[in-house]
């Protein structure tokens, strides 16, 4: 091993584990003391993962308040260690240590909030979404919906809760107070970009199922017979606005006749 | 056919004052175009080609000479240069083609982590082979010239043979880049280590300096010790203007950036910032004319 390598882990190791035994030594002691040195870079790191954190999830941000973001960001950086030189990708697995930390607590709802908002945060990355040519739709034989194959959009995300993540997030926008009953009920939330802007919607259990149909490749047909066969007498059942919500919503952007 | 190819785009960069430009004042800049010589942006920030700000940076680009700035790409760490980051860049270049591309004297990762800081080398013969080495790949790779920026430092290394300024000048002798001479992270440097900021700017070659860097920074304490820490928060302090004013004096007008990154103020404030940059260069331009 060189010794800019080994320098360089033991950096890593006193800056981001607290592990300073093997740097101290290296380290000159003149204008500032060494320990000192170490204090810097290690307070700079914090600060610089917790920024990163706070841009992506400001609404975790905000329910959980500062002192205690401080401290998930301060676990988040030794537990997950940032693995690219682009800081946008920091906070990719946040919701999986959120689940972690708080899956079987009251506050496991947080885990699902926090994937919302990497949903925003991804759609503003990727391109804008597709739309699905309802004009096309619209002049198809009727006689051949049946056979209609639907595609799910690319850059469109569905986060799925059994809490109100929608009405958290909107609630916890920049100048919003209210508070949610986490007992509301759960939400499905389509995120997509349209026209330079990040649109959210919120779409049924139906739809949601129908979507899981459509993805396995099923036909129109043969999604809303396994659907029918899956809900049964369910009095909610409404195939129609189901397959409305997953077109406006934006989760489906193209088809195809067999 | 390149895009470079297919579009005529502003520049190439003047000797003149210009702002980095950040997310929160994308949408003012298109939709005002104010009167700005040129612009930088941070690299990473626009990997992503579809992303909303690739997109505004696009038009963005169509009025304004580009500086892509990058902050990740780790030249000076140990292990294998970071592939799939350079070919990002690479890719933005492409999409961009920007006038200025830059990067730092400076190290960030190992063992395949990040700690995304802009951390010192050991000045060290070790050292500089490496740095050259990786600089002539990442030049090669791009098929261009960079400019290496010096970093503001809290920590100086035992091993450490040679001066800050020897290295970099150094670097850029061996690998034919350009320097990009950050006057705040001098000031910062020579604060915190106690050497003079003059002899940093005495040692640098004049022809190498394509580009500086204005920018504001904090004080901080830790146990009863101050440090001085480049922050980007705040504007230039009287001191920098004044190293500045000495740089000028030295190496003669250079396109000149107003970096602001936390905090950051109306864009009015950086504009005003770059004017206060401008007026010093044009005065400098005049006593040396």
């Amino acid at each position: 091993m060189s010794s800019l390598r080994n320098l360089q882990d033991q950096c890593y190791r006193a800056f981001l584990l607290g592990d300073t035994e093997g740097l101290l030594p290296e380290l000159v002691s003149r204008e500032i003391p060494a320990p000192v040195s170490v204090q810097v870079y290690q307070n700079n790191a914090r600060e610089t993962y917790r920024k990163a954190l706070v841009a992506g999830y400001p609404v975790i941000a905000r329910l959980v308040g500062e002192d205690c973001f401080r401290g998930l960001a301060q676990k988040y950086m030794r537990d997950y260690p940032s693995t690219s030189g682009d800081l946008q990708n920091f906070g990719v697995v946040f919701p999986k240590f959120l689940s972690e930390l708080y899956g079987d607590s009251n506050y496991a709802h947080l885990p699902d909030v926090a994937r919302l908002e990497w949903a925003v945060e991804e759609v503003q990355l990727d391109g804008e979404s597709e739309r699905i040519d309802f004009d096309a739709l619209s002049r198809l034989d009727p006689g051949r919906y049946a056979n209609v194959r639907f595609s799910r959009s690319e850059s469109a995300r569905l986060v799925c809760s059994d809490y109100p993540i929608l009405s958290i997030w909107r609630t916890n926008q920049p100048g919003q107070e209210a508070d949610v009953d986490l007992d509301s009920g759960s939400e499905q939330v389509v995120v997509r970009r349209l026209e330079g802007s990040v649109e959210l919607n919120l779409i049924n259990p139906i739809a949601t199922s129908l979507a899981a149909h459509l993805d396995a490749a099923e036909t129109l047909d043969g999604a809303a017979q396994a659907l029918a066969s899956e809900l049964g007498d369910d009095p909610n059942f409404d195939f129609t606005t189901a397959l409305q919500q997953l077109t406006s919503s934006g989760l489906l952007s193209g088809f195809a006749v067999n | 056919m390149t895009v470079s190819q297919t579009l005529e785009r502003p520049g190439p960069i003047p000797a003149t004052a210009g702002i980095g430009l950040r997310g929160p004042h994308h949408s003012q800049v298109l939709t005002d175009t104010p009167s700005i010589a040129w612009l930088e942006v941070h690299s990473e920030n626009f990997f992503a080609p579809d992303s909303i700000a690739a997109n505004a940076l696009e038009r963005i680009r169509a009025d304004y000479p580009l500086s892509l700035h990058g902050v990740g790409l780790s030249i000076g760490s140990a292990g294998p240069l970071a592939r799939e980051h350079l070919t990002k860049l690479g890719q933005l270049v492409d999409r961009l083609d920007p006038c200025l591309v830059s990067e730092h004297l400076c190290w960030g990762a190992v063992g395949g982590y990040h700690l995304n800081d802009l951390l010192p080398l050991p000045y060290t013969d070790e050292a500089l082979d490496h740095m050259a080495q990786r600089i002539n790949e990442v030049q090669d790779f791009l098929g261009r010239q960079i400019l290496i920026e010096n970093v503001s430092s809290y920590m100086e290394f035992k091993d450490s043979t040679i001066p800050e300024w020897e290295f970099l000048a150094a670097v850029a002798d061996r690998s034919g880049c350009g320097i990009l001479l950050d006057i705040n992270n001098i000031y910062v440097s020579a604060s915190n280590h106690g050497f003079q900021a003059t002899d940093y700017l005495d040692a640098i070659p004049v022809e190498k300096v394509g580009e500086m860097h204005l920018a504001g920074h904090s004080v901080q304490v830790y146990d009863d010790q101050t440090v001085l820490v480049d922050t980007h928060d705040a504007p230039v302090c009287d001191d920098v203007w004044a190293l500045f004013e000495v740089a000028l004096r030295r190496f003669g007008t250079r396109p000149t950036l107003i970096e602001w990154d936390s905090d950051l103020p109306a864009l009015a404030t950086l504009l005003n910032e770059a004017n206060t940059a401008q007026d010093m260069m044009d005065k400098a331009h005049e006593l040396a004319a």
